[in-house]
């Protein structure tokens, strides 16, 4: 005879046979890795992140606004699928300033790559260089080099005795960069490999991103990335009509002038910023690239913020040793930082989200026009040193022997203009003016 | 190892899982295989502290042996001093010192002192058996029992804090319902982890961009600190409820029912209500080991009050060692302390405060206080506690993004008359965070709690023993979409949903709120 908690053990057990608890966990068993099956086909299919290069089909996936997101992954997967001629590095005004594909950029050179990093300074493109150089060997390297980037914050002034490069990947995103020496070890690269493959795959942040990039293929403002590595920038056309792109301007001046008011600038000989490109200089020069290196075309309210937050001194002293650098490697410096008629071009009026500006998105962004103009002034000739300098006064190569003549040129060009846009130049000094007093009343 | 990893869910969980189905019928087996599974489960994110765990299970279970046999108060002191002198020296001697040398104007620490996972957990879980041991309400058990009671993984890393009489006997007696646990602990679970994976890390992003960022809370601005304030208050309350459903449902796999750690707490009236029903376990410890021992209620209203402000402010200290913590502890402290005295204030209006208007307006004053006080739980410095708390009332003064300001047209004009005007911060993100906030306080005050779903199904310690339930709180302010959980097809689909998209949040690195306390 069963007592009473035996028979009460007894009913449960029959209770949990019930079959309705095996079909529950038979049915969630079937339903869950169908539907992770499924989304990972989905992500495979649309490919957000060009992580597989699966191909681009109109209406379905031609256009990958999403990748822009995840730029660090997808260059690093993109430019080891190829056999590139040419590499474009630098940060974000090379990845939206230069089409690889433009008509601008020399025939020998192609298939080109855009490396360009947004983000980053040339410590991280001398990281992608040399996962680049892993696969292959290009004929040419063009660098975008940036002065914000040698600004540092304060606490991240480091001994600059210490050779960044000889530093062990660590972090997740560089251990997928590969390089030749001193990269991550086959278990850190395989582990790397092996996460970036489930984060675009089998992610709930991938099904979005692909969910996103079909919904968004109609819209003639979606962002997209080329195939090498091109972000089109046409975002900023959403973003201008949206606001306009005066408030586009207004942003980024905002946010340099806090950069140039906080940040500072290390000795020249403790730079991570220029051990990077004498790096990224030596690997081209043991592999036998050419390397040209170019300084951006601030527009000129950058320069008016450079020289208000009384950056101009270290602007020209980085543009004297950027030039004793690669005069010592033998290597072409471009400057297009001068007051020209492309880097003066006027900003529309506030009220205005109609015009759309020839030559820049914003101040701190210029348009891939301005990049093919780029591209024409250094490769028109293939011995551009030896082209007439007056011809070209969007830039300069330069030199020891012209550089003083040419930074005295740029100040009276910044008189000049002051003088010519004073309505603008105070502009973009008065946000400088109106940081500052309110840091000096702050308690 | 966390429980939202791939290495949890289809590595450990199956194996253990398994393993404990083959030794169904050997309970010393059974323990120790459960122990091993424990042991692996903590020593995988750094076994450098296996040691350290072991070292203090041993000495607890020790000393708790000898006090069952002979009810030695200073060998209690002694053990209980022990345990608070490790917790001490990992936890608060850095803070201590800093303290200490600060005052003088120096700034000297013992240098990089890590903190051993879980330490607070287990010290705080073994302090409470040796005050059993030496009351009496424990005999003692075998060591392996006892490491397994403290080690149990699906509890160990961050809670619930159980006590031993919640949980020996389900493990000396194990469940027969193997199906059912199974189903009931897999649904807890992927609920669980979608709170934790989707919910909680989907909304962090716009906590940290506010409170990681100095250029962000420096002269933080009224709307900005308010969503960055609530962003938090959500991303902690759906981490802190995920954990405690993935505790709950790795347990209930093996057929042991942990008890609630986490029951709605922002449906809560008063600050007690919210402690009743946030934390309850540390909650039941710092009222059972240190509220009634400092004297409770017991000596009248001022001792009521201080004995209020010290537990909160240990309680603060508990969960960190910082002044960051110790102000937490202590606005809750005050905000108990002025819950209390209105309660006296008002206690002739009884019949009101049932009322549905009070009982708003009581909630919204309870949130609003909680989520004040989250700020210093949150901020990484006093300076950016104060500059977002100054920002959240108003002093830094209001602004919305430049983005959406022009689009707002004919109320342009009467923002700028109310003072609110227009700043740089990005308009997509500002609108994405408000649609983040409304969701997830839509699901706050609208879903039934996970326990109130699985409620035909005895989802916690207290729902297998009908007088332990009638200790539970209210289902609290809010209307509830009646739903209920039962084998179906219809919710195996849906549960099937959440699961796989918790699983698909695995990819997105993240970590516990919760988790090295």
């Amino acid at each position: 005879m069963q007592s009473q908690d035996e028979t009460a053990v007894t009913a449960r057990t029959n209770a949990d046979r019930h079959p309705s608890y095996s079909k529950y966990l038979g049915q969630w068993l079937l339903v869950a890795p169908l539907l992770l099956s499924m989304v990972v086909a989905f992500n495979v299919s649309v490919d957000p992140y060009i992580r597989f290069a699966t191909s681009r089909v109109e209406g379905w996936n031609a256009k990958k606004p999403k990748a822009i997101r995840q730029v660090r992954m997808t260059k690093a997967y993109g430019v080891a699928r190829g056999n590139f001629k040419m590499l474009l590095l630098g940060n974000s005004r090379v990845d939206i300033g230069f089409d690889p594909s433009s008509s601008a950029m020399p025939s020998r050179f192609r298939p080109a790559y855009n490396l360009g990093q947004p983000g980053g300074g040339t410590e991280l493109a001398t990281q992608y260089l040399q996962h680049a150089l892993v696969t292959q060997t290009p004929d040419a390297v063009l660098l975008g080099v940036d002065f914000l980037n040698f600004l540092r914050k304060p606490e991240h002034l480091i001994d600059a005795s210490i050779d960044p490069t000889e530093n062990e990947p660590s972090s997740a995103p560089d251990s997928r960069l590969l390089s030749r020496q001193g990269g991550p070890t086959p278990l850190a690269a395989l582990k790397s490999r092996a996460s970036d493959m489930v984060a675009s795959t089998a992610s709930l942040t991938a099904l979005k991103d692909s969910m996103i990039t079909v919904a968004e293929q109609r819209s003639p403002f979606t962002a997209d990335m080329s195939d090498e590595g091109f972000n089109s920038g046409i975002a900023f056309r959403q973003l201008i009509r949206d606001e306009g792109q005066a408030a586009l301007f207004r942003q980024k001046n905002i946010e340099y002038a806090q950069k140039c008011l906080t940040r500072v600038a290390p000795a020249m000989d403790r730079s991570t910023e220029l051990l990077a490109v004498e790096a990224v200089l030596e690997a081209c020069q043991s592999d036998d690239i050419h390397i040209d290196v170019f300084i951006h075309p601030y527009h000129a309210d950058i320069l008016e913020i450079f020289d208000e937050a009384g950056r101009w001194d270290d602007f020209e002293r980085w543009k004297s040793s950027l030039t004793d650098l690669c005069n010592r490697y033998d290597v072409s410096l471009w400057d297009f930082s001068s007051y020209n008629s492309y880097t003066t071009e006027q900003t529309p009026t506030p009220k205005d989200k109609k015009t759309v500006m020839k030559w820049y998105w914003e101040s701190g962004h210029y348009r891939c026009e301005l990049g093919d103009q780029i591209l024409s002034t250094i490769y028109s000739n293939s011995s551009v040193a030896a082209r007439p300098v007056a011809k070209r006064p969007f830039a300069k190569r330069l030199t020891p022997q012209v550089f003083e003549d040419w930074i005295e040129a740029i100040r009276q060009g910044q008189q000049a203009y002051a003088q010519q846009f004073a309505s603008s130049s105070q502009r973009a000094r008065g946000l400088v003016q109106n940081l500052t007093a309110k840091a000096d009343t702050s308690p | 190892m966390l429980f939202n990893s791939y290495e949890f869910i289809f590595l450990l969980l199956p194996i253990a899982f398994l393993g404990n189905r083959l030794l169904a019928g050997r309970y010393n087996a059974r323990v120790i295989w459960l122990l091993a599974c424990s042991l692996f489960f903590y020593a995988w994110w750094n076994p450098i502290y296996l040691p350290l765990l072991l070292a203090t299970v041993g000495f607890n279970y020790t000393v708790g042996k000898k006090l069952c046999v002979s009810r030695n108060k200073q060998l209690l002191v002694l053990g209980v001093a022990a345990n608070l002198c490790l917790i001490g020296y990992f936890k608060y001697a850095n803070f201590f010192v800093q303290s200490v040398t600060s005052l003088g104007g120096g700034e000297f620490t013992l240098g990089q002192i890590a903190l051993p996972l879980a330490i607070s957990f287990f010290t705080f879980q073994q302090i409470a058996y040796l005050v059993d041991c030496y009351s009496g309400v424990s005999t003692g058990y075998r060591p392996m029992e006892y490491a397994l009671f403290v080690s149990f993984f699906p509890q160990l890393i961050a809670g619930p804090i159980v006590h031993h009489a919640e949980m020996m006997p389900q493990i000396r007696v194990p469940s027969r319902r193997i199906r059912e646990d199974l189903s009931v602990g897999l649904t807890i679970f992927s609920i669980g982890l979608f709170k934790k994976a989707v919910l909680a890390d989907g909304i962090a992003p716009y906590a940290n961009s506010l409170f990681d960022n100095e250029s962000a809370w420096h002269s933080v601005t009224f709307f900005h600190a308010w969503i960055g304030c609530l962003a938090y208050g959500l991303q902690i309350y759906f981490d802190f409820s995920g954990y405690s459903d993935m505790a709950i449902g790795a347990a209930r796999i093996f057929g042991i029912k942990l008890p609630l750690n986490f029951f709605a707490p922002y449906r809560s009236e008063t600050i007690s209500d919210f402690w009743r029903r946030w934390h309850m376990t540390l909650s039941h410890f710092l009222r059972d080991y240190l509220y009634f021992p400092l004297g409770g209620n017991r000596k009248g209203t001022l001792n009521r009050y201080r004995n209020l402000m010290i537990t909160m402010l240990l309680g603060g200290l508990w969960h960190g060692a910082g002044w960051t913590f110790v102000l937490w502890g202590l606005l809750h402290g005050g905000f108990l302390v002025v819950q209390h005295g209105w309660s006296h204030m008002t206690r002739g209006i009884i019949g009101w405060k049932g009322r549905p208007p009070y009982r708003m307006a009581a909630c919204a004053v309870t949130f609003v206080a909680v989520h004040f006080a989250w700020v210093y739980f949150r901020a990484g410095s006093l300076d950016s506690a104060n500059e977002v708390a100054r920002g959240m009332v108003g002093m830094n003064g209001a602004a919305i993004p430049d983005a959406i300001f022009n689009r707002l047209g004919p109320l342009e004009t009467p923002l700028g008359i109310l003072g609110i005007g227009e700043d740089t911060a990005s308009g997509s993100l500002f609108v994405a965070a408000i649609t983040w906030i409304t969701a997830l306080l839509t699901i706050v005050w609208t879903m039934p709690t996970t326990q109130q779903f699985m409620i035909q199904h005895e989802p916690a310690w207290e729902y297998a023993n009908v007088e332990h339930m009638q200790t539970l709180p209210s289902p609290g302010v809010g209307w509830q979409v009646p739903l209920t959980w039962k084998p179906t097809l219809g919710w195996s689909i849906v549960i099937s949903l959440i699961s796989v998209a918790g699983v698909l949040s695995l990819a997105e690195l993240s970590e516990f709120l919760y988790f090295q306390f």
